[in-house]
């Protein structure tokens, strides 16, 4: 008992005359006494006791957004590699033909996500047979770091189709062998060599989401 | 402490249920990320980044065990990401896989373990230990600040350290 009031009025800080006698004599106090100064010190230190300013809330908002590019089960999710290679070969050729100077038939602009939250940008298209001409340029987007890509995806609902990577982000001319309209939302990933073939969770720049563009 | 509906509604990916993990540890995961960081910006965004990641592996959580040293792991390791992220962009000549953690890393279970102690104390008494600890108010100026008599602040104080005492004794022992 007198060990418990000790050891309090030590963490505590407080003055511990009346406890001296113990102290001097109890061998499990003494053996505690160096890491119980150490714990009283530890106390002061803010990570203890400052707080996080985000929220709930703000954890569940991305989570809603993860919910729509997590591995759901459901084979229209992505493409076969094969096939979508294919696709933006096709495309690719197709769209030699675009004049360079013809305006774009679409433009989405790009925010930053909560890994790059100063970055913004845009993605402009030209529809061609099969598909799209993209053209993404950033601005406040660093290199990828070695090991690692970028990656731009067209999203509807949960489906992420992947239109390419790149390690240099300011810009970036991609083909992408689906209509735009079918996937209205967009997302820049950064992705690591892990061979998963979902968008990682880690969203760079990302469209005005559009929820109902499923 | 979660009941296990919620943690087998968290195992199913509610984010009800993830909000009610974040409610009860997000003290304690930015304890741990702020603490190994040291840069308030850094460990916030590491802190939604464990809950993300812990809501993403939701399905390998078994809901029959204490989600505590779980989420302390994902929190740790969020922290490093984080930090050797940081690394890459500051020096990107180095090897930052092979660079070794600085020591703040090293003291980051304790923080956790002491700042889920101090949510197990009363708000009242959690007030007083911050005002004298965080604060660095004696018992009299604590009791000014908290418009409280000095025998109430002696009594909470004696009452919460006695606690964190008890609570954190396998930290002494540990290092005794």
């Amino acid at each position: 008992m007198i060990c418990d009031d000790a050891r309090s009025a030590l963490l505590g800080g407080e003055a511990v005359a009346q406890f001296d006698a113990h102290l001097a004599g109890c061998t499990d106090c003494q053996a505690v006494l160096p890491e119980l100064e150490h714990l009283r010190r530890s106390l002061a230190d803010p990570a203890l006791w400052e707080e996080s300013s985000r929220t709930a809330d703000d954890l569940v908002a991305a989570i809603g957004h993860r919910r729509h590019v997590q591995s759901m089960p459901g084979s229209r999710r992505r493409w076969p590699i094969g096939v979508a290679a294919v696709l933006v070969f096709a495309v690719g050729v197709s769209a030699l033909a675009i004049v360079r100077h013809h305006p774009a038939d679409w433009t989405v602009p790009l925010v930053g996500a909560e890994s790059a939250l100063g970055a913004t940008g845009s993605v402009a298209g030209w529809n061609v047979d099969g598909g799209n001409r993209l053209v993404l340029e950033t601005s406040g987007l660093a290199a990828a770091p070695p090991g690692e890509v970028y990656e731009l995806w067209f999203m509807s609902g949960d489906e992420a189709f992947s239109a390419g990577t790149f390690t240099d982000p300011g810009r970036v001319q991609l083909m992408i062998g689906v209509a735009r309209r079918e996937y209205p939302n967009v997302l820049v990933t950064l992705e690591s060599a892990d061979g998963d073939p979902a968008p990682s969770a880690t969203w760079v720049l990302w469209s005005t989401w559009d929820e109902e563009g499923r | 402490m979660i009941p296990g509906r919620v943690r087998r509604r968290f195992r199913a990916g509610d984010p009800d249920a993830v909000r009610a993990f974040y409610e009860e540890f997000q003290r304690a995961v930015f304890a741990v990320t702020f603490r190994a960081l040291g840069d308030r910006g850094l460990a916030e965004e590491a802190v939604q980044a464990t809950f993300l990641q812990a809501w993403q592996a939701s399905s390998r959580y078994d809901p029959e065990r204490d989600p505590a040293p779980w989420l302390y792991a994902i929190a740790r390791r969020a922290a490093i990401d984080v930090y050797r992220r940081e690394r890459r962009h500051d020096e990107s000549g180095d090897q930052p896989e092979m660079a070794a953690l600085p020591e703040t890393f090293e003291s980051t279970w304790e923080a956790w373990e002491i700042r889920l102690s101090l949510d197990r104390l009363t708000g009242e008494e959690r007030a007083v230990v911050r005002a004298i600890h965080f604060l660095g108010m004696s018992q009299r100026e604590a009791a000014e600040f908290l418009s409280l008599p000095i025998g109430t602040i002696k009594s909470r104080s004696h009452r919460a350290h006695r606690r964190l005492a008890e609570m954190l004794s396998h930290l002494e022992e540990a290092s005794a």
